[in-house]
């Protein structure tokens, strides 16, 4: 799946949280745009079913905004692909 | 033959701690923990107060829930035992006057307590024994570090018990499904590292946090729901039971974001999912049963009731146990 594409659906997901304001920087820290620690795993779990990958535990603190969980959501995918 | 639950109670120190309490000693509020957490106070041992003198007060209570002044032994789940060794069931069991019964301690951290049903359900279903107590009781107040607002903040303290009996499968209060696992890659994500055989304590461990309680809160949070939903599904696929079937779901009172994200995950409808975290905290082995004293007591557990209890811990593990809530 394309950057743009991925980007797109992980912007609607943090969208759906529960605080978070419509306009939505890609690059500003999930805890600046509304998400607390607690639901930056429910928005990781929501990708993990949606896009059919796995965040190791050891990535979590390495993921603190959009871009970071793009990037992760791509390469993962690019692995799951033969 | 089947252990049938005959009895429950529970017991939590005098002492309270409040949200606006920590807020005055960490880089905390209370509206950052309740929205994190959902807990707003938690019961905490007086100074020379300890875990047994809960556990004693909880399983009296059950006993006298029961009816009885006798069983024939007495299992303490709990991870802060009065000492490192011997084991704290057997001063339990003597000071509630159960003199040389069988009694051992048992450690699962927040499963403790459902891996404690499993195992009486064993002594009860082989006639090794009759009738036993059966406590959960910890108080993490003496082990977290108090400078640490992820765990200071979650974890009270408190002890709950039942009693159970040797009875048959159609009785009211039967264990019915059990589903047990754990997954011994993920140890560090809930430890008190020092203090064991493979870093004993020293001065040298003591001038760290290495002795104290620690827990990675974000993965603890991931697996919890993950592992809670589908052993309480295991349980419900065993019976055949629907999550719509289930009138109350008593998970382990972590914190009320993992409790609400195991219920909707599972399909059980939010008011059936039981919470008294509010009021009490984390209270690890207590958790599963001061929530049942508690719903017990409030009435929210009536007789009949189809009941899903569900644990994660460290270690990790995790487990549930499903029953038909009995008269009590």
């Amino acid at each position: 799946m394309e950057q743009e594409k991925i980007r797109a659906m992980v912007v609607e997901f943090v969208r759906g949280v529960d605080g978070v304001t419509e306009k939505v920087s890609t690059t500003a820290s999930f805890e600046e745009l509304g998400v607390d620690s607690m639901s930056t795993i429910d928005l990781l779990m929501k990708v993990e079913r949606e896009f059919g990958i796995e965040v190791p535990d050891e990535r979590l603190p390495m993921i603190v905004n959009i871009q970071d969980l793009v990037n992760f959501v791509a390469s993962a995918q690019q692995e799951v692909r033969p | 033959m089947s252990a049938i639950l005959c009895g429950v109670g529970g017991y939590v120190p005098a002492s309270v701690t409040t949200n606006a309490d920590l807020a005055e000693r960490l880089d905390t509020t209370d509206e950052w923990i309740r929205s994190r957490t959902g807990i707003r106070q938690r019961h905490v041992v007086a100074s020379g107060e300890s875990t047994s003198d809960l556990a004693v007060r909880a399983g009296a209570a059950a006993l006298k829930s029961a009816g009885v002044d006798s069983v024939d032994l007495v299992v303490l789940a709990t991870t802060t035992p009065d000492h490192p060794c011997p084991a704290t069931a057997p001063a339990v069991a003597r000071a509630l006057g159960l003199d040389r019964v069988a009694a051992f301690d048992l450690s699962a951290v927040c499963s403790g307590f459902v891996y404690g049903l499993a195992t009486v359900a064993g002594f009860l279903e082989t006639g090794l024994a009759e009738r036993v107590l059966l406590i959960g009781a910890d108080t993490f107040s003496t082990i977290i570090d108090p400078t640490d607002r992820g765990t200071a903040a979650v974890f009270g303290d408190g002890a709950g018990a039942v009693v159970l009996r040797r009875g048959t499968d159609d009785e009211p209060g039967a264990l019915l499904a059990f589903d047990l696992g754990s997954d011994g890659d993920l140890t560090e994500l809930i430890t008190v590292r020092a203090g064991g055989s493979k870093y004993p304590l020293s001065v040298g461990t003591m001038t760290t946090a290495d002795h104290r309680f620690a827990m990675q809160g974000k993965a603890v949070y991931r697996q919890a729901t993950r592992w809670m939903t589908a052993s309480a599904n295991a349980v419900l696929a065993r019976l055949g039971w629907q999550p719509g079937d289930v009138d109350c779901f008593v998970g382990h009172q972590a914190n009320q974001r993992i409790l609400e994200a195991v219920g909707r995950d599972l399909g059980v409808a939010p008011d059936r999912v039981f919470m008294n975290v509010d009021r009490v905290g984390n209270t690890v082995a207590a958790s599963i049963p001061l929530a049942l004293a508690d719903a017990s007591a409030a009435g929210v557990l009536r007789p009949g009731d189809k009941v899903v209890l569900t644990a994660f811990g460290g270690g990790t593990t995790w487990g549930s146990v499903a029953l038909i809530w009995p008269e009590l």
